[in-house]
């Protein structure tokens, strides 16, 4: 399939400009106080922590216009456990995050922020007058004007480094090693033509760079990852995370690159070079797949969000979720020998409030005066509030939970990179997934099985070993242990994606499950069944288990197939945010939207290759 | 049309002129002259509450709204869209004032609260406190600047996952019966398959309900006796027994180390004062009846 090209030609000189940043002879990149290694216990068998990758403050552009307060350090406060103001009202998470990054926008990182300060950078300007004016109208022809113009005094070395500090500064200040992680990051937010192709930048840190690569420097993806090439060769260490395909109409996963032609093996390195994890849930919807796409797996409905930035435009479902992305990924595997879309799963919030509030019934809104919930019965009718969709339609999701041997930016930053990560919908169920050929038949239920799943195979996000010749399939190996603030758990799927001669399909197996339910005629484990009071928004752990362990064997491996297997976890069914804010409020319940909603957690997948494995 | 003859209408204007300085009719006169003048005064009120204005300044505020929202100018028939919106809006609204709907309604008495709060908070602009501000500040609330304590513990672990919560409580009880005189070190497989730890040094109050849950089991933790078994106790994932074999006290953080959430507190506690200060002065305009109990001014 051949698409139309997404960039002008003309980004080229652009391109130029903004890596002559990165070249050697310009000032050193922005270093930090080399942080003393913690004395923190470090677990070979890795600890499960959450975290957010993905968050707004009053430094983004928009969120600004939101007219949110917070700034990183709010986020980060708040993130640990602590009351911050928003909107009004005092907010805490009921259960403190393990590590935070904040990303806002780097196109005029905090530049209304910098305006609007009596003795900042840009005090005695226009900006300055216009935005302290105390003109309604000021606001939205000052966003018009920047959009459209690109102010550069706006955009002045000084102005961009003065911002940028404050964020290398505020992550500095948060983090403790061996107790909570800050993350320096940004959001890259190329959008050609409203197709969202977004990726945050998240550093590993000590060292950072002069300043971030916008979109302004360039909308092409390969020029981000030169960017984050360079930066890499001078000791300073980044991923990129996409997130939002659904809203990429085809984009994110298209067979040609930026210009038009198709995937080259160089790009697919490059491409998994730098961004081996993706992000799969957040406030914008969830992107693993549809009804459409996946007529079988009746859980497939989850969170979809389908409009398309800047309008009520339903974007395209095909090259836009990432299970079918696996499929065709493996396809132009068979063409050019690497796989581009072998990506990790990643959760996080997107948030533009500056405040993690993931949990479903601690969520104050998403985005400023655009959804707040100090306004409940807007919030649950509008059609189209600031945030141009219904507010009802966003998720209170999600995030990364990561297997690291300790709470350091170098650990987790680790797991990253090995794509040892697993997304939730906002809770924190913590997720084990290991696949090898030697485990033995009841090697889970060993007091020390951890270590043997760790010594005799992979776990989420590795690629399996050649396969011995006598092995008929790989075995897997499972656990979920609940959110103890949560909800129980419901069962343990796995997902295979397989691909082999042109052809490539998908099944979802269930695995692990609670009580005792048995498979129907269509092999499948029945629903549940929900405890859930609606107008009470309440339920009871009453079904489901605290726990669930188990091991898979493929009933249908084929070894001559390529495969990706990612195991999918399901809670017992819950209010939905929207449910507790009506039911708190005594409104009725919105007719749009699901009343109930099972939390969920994906692990990365394993990879299977036929003959030798190509890492 | 015939002329009267003039002494008929000089008597007819006398006639008028007396009739016209009775008190009650000038009375009548004056009202009606008034009723006429407020008549016409609510006519032209009512023409103004009914009529929706949209101006050059209007149709803008519009355009720029959308483009705050879609990050995008609209389009011409977008605007004709917008502008058909707002006459909507603005025809339902006024008539919805008209009758009042806005009285009683919880949801707009709250909203205006909240939008007199938000104007009258934060009015006051706060000094930067000096240095000895904060010193004293830090002396005057110790127990805000200390780390929690912390429990080192052994549990053991009871799901109900196998045969219910009752079961799984009952089990705890009788092995807590069992354990009575025992010290730490008892045989794991007492109780359940704990995914996590079996025991944990040192863990602070944030730390053991991030892993167990905020739950009776955290209070357990803090203020169980010490060095026996206890329980059952209720976490997120079930019941347990719990021996905690050392607490630590809160340890005070000395000045500097937390002199900037020091100036924060501060701050934020002079902020709250001036509030309730502007609230002060706003409730002295208003005399409070009450009919319940004792009588309030």
């Amino acid at each position: 399939m051949r698409r139309g090209r997404a960039f002008k030609k003309s980004s080229l000189v652009v391109i130029g400009l903004g890596l002559s940043a990165c070249a050697s002879d310009t000032p050193p990149a922005q270093t930090t106080t080399p942080v003393p290694a913690p004395a923190a216990a470090s677990n070979p068998q890795r600890n499960a922590y959450f975290g957010d990758l993905h968050l707004h403050t009053r430094l983004s552009l928009d969120a600004y216009l939101y007219d949110i307060e917070t700034l990183p350090d709010d986020a980060f406060r708040y993130a640990q456990g602590e009351p911050v103001r928003y909107m009004g009202r005092n907010v805490r998470r009921r259960a403190a995050l393990d590590f935070l990054a904040v990303t806002d926008h780097a196109e005029f990182l905090g530049t209304l922020h910098l305006a609007a300060q009596p003795a900042g950078l840009l005090a005695g300007t226009e900006w300055h007058r216009l935005l302290t004016s105390g003109d309604p109208k000021a606001l939205g022809a000052i966003f018009r004007r920047i959009n459209a113009e690109r102010p550069a005094e706006l955009l002045t070395d000084e102005v961009v480094h003065s911002q940028w500090q404050l964020i290398i500064d505020s992550a500095d200040k948060h983090y403790r090693p061996g107790k909570f992680t800050t993350f320096v990051a940004y959001e890259w937010s190329s959008t050609p033509g409203f197709q969202n192709l977004h990726r945050n930048v998240v550093f590993r840190g000590p060292k950072f760079p002069v300043r971030p690569f916008s979109y302004l420097d360039s909308e092409r993806p390969e020029d981000l990852w030169s960017y984050l090439e360079q930066q890499r060769v001078q000791g300073i260490d980044a991923l990129a995370i996409p997130h939002n395909s659904n809203l990429s109409n085809g984009l994110m996963f298209a067979d040609v690159d930026s210009d038009g032609r198709p995937l080259s093996r160089n790009y697919a390195e490059r491409r998994m070079r730098n961004e081996p994890e993706i992000e799969i849930t957040q406030a914008k919807g969830t992107s693993e797949t549809t009804p459409e796409l996946s007529p079988t797996d009746e859980f497939a409905a989850f969170e979809l969000y389908r409009y398309m930035l800047g309008g009520q435009k339903e974007g395209k479902l095909d090259g836009s979720y990432i299970r079918q992305a696996f499929a065709r990924g493996m396809q132009i595997q068979d063409t050019i020998g690497v796989n581009p879309f072998k990506y990790g799963f990643v959760g996080a919030s997107d948030f533009h409030s500056g405040v993690s509030s993931t949990e479903e019934n601690n969520y104050p809104g998403a985005h400023g005066r655009g959804d707040s919930s100090t306004n409940p019965g807007a919030v649950l009718t509008a059609g189209a509030l600031g945030v141009g969709a219904p507010p009802v339609l966003f998720s209170a999701s999600g995030l990364t939970g990561v297997w690291a041997e300790q709470n350091t930016r170098e650990s987790i930053f680790a797991a990253l990179r090995r794509r040892e990560t697993f997304a939730t919908s906002g809770s924190r169920m913590s997720v084990r997934f290991f696949a090898g050929w030697r485990y033995a038949a009841g090697a889970v239920g060993r007091s020390d099985w951890l270590a043997t799943a760790y010594a005799e195979g992979v776990p989420m996000g590795g690629d399996l070993p050649p396969r011995p010749a006598d092995a008929s399939s790989p075995r897997f190996l499972v656990q979920a242990i609940k959110d103890p603030d949560a909800a129980n758990l419901d069962r343990i799927q796995i997902v295979k994606v397989w691909f082999r001669g042109g052809r490539s399909g998908e099944q979802v197996f269930d695995v692990v499950w609670s009580g005792d339910r048995k498979p129907g005629a269509d092999g499948k484990i029945a629903a549940i069944g929900s405890t859930v009071d609606l107008t009470t928004a309440t339920y009871r752990n009453t079904i489901g288990a605290t726990q669930l362990l188990g091991e898979w064997i493929d009933p249908q491996f084929d070894p001559s197939s390529t495969a990706v297997y990612y195991a999918r976890v399901l809670e017992i069914p819950t209010p939905r945010w929207t449910t507790y804010l009506a039911a708190s409020n005594k409104l009725p319940l919105p007719e749009n939207v699901p009343a109930t909603i099972q939390e969920r957690a994906w692990t990365s997948p394993v990879f299977y290759e036929p003959g030798s494995s190509k890492r | 049309m015939n002329n009267p003859p003039d002494s008929d209408r000089a008597s007819s204007i006398g006639r008028l002129r007396r009739w016209l300085r009775q008190p009650l009719l000038q009375f009548l006169v004056i009202g009606a002259a008034i009723f006429g003048v407020a008549q016409l005064m609510d006519d032209a009120d009512d023409a103004a509450k009914h009529t929706i204005v949209v101006d050059q300044a209007r149709a803008e505020r519009l355009a720029q709204l959308y483009s705050v929202q879609m990050g995008s100018a609209p389009s011409p028939a977008d605007v004709e869209y917008l502008i058909d919106s707002y006459i909507r809006d603005e025809t339902l609204f006024r008539e919805a004032l008209e009758m009042g709907l806005d009285r009683d309604d919880e949801i707009i008495r709250r909203r205006l609260i909240q939008k007199m709060e938000f104007l009258q908070n934060d009015l006051a602009t706060v000094p930067e406190p000096t240095e000895d501000d904060l010193r004293q500040y830090h002396a005057e609330h110790a127990s805000d600047f200390s780390t929690t304590g912390t429990a080192s513990f052994v549990h053991l672990y009871f799901s109900a996952d196998v045969a219910g919560d009752e079961q799984a409580r009952r089990a705890a009880e009788r092995q807590l019966a069992a354990l009575a005189g025992s010290d730490a070190e008892v045989d794991p497989s007492l109780g359940d398959p704990f995914p996590l730890q079996r025991s944990y040094a040192e863990l602070s109050e944030q730390d053991a309900a991030q892993i167990f849950g905020r739950t009776p089991f955290i209070e357990a933790l803090f203020s169980s006796a010490e060095r026996r078994w206890s329980g059952p106790v209720r976490s997120g994932y079930g019941w347990h027994l719990v021996f905690v074999s050392k607490r630590s006290p809160p340890r005070p953080i000395s000045f500097a180390e937390s002199r900037e959430r020091v100036r924060e507190a501060y701050i934020a506690e002079r902020k709250r004062i001036a509030n309730e200060q502007s609230y002060e002065a706003l409730r002295a305009r208003y005399k409070v009846l009450r009919s319940t109990g004792v009588q309030g001014e």
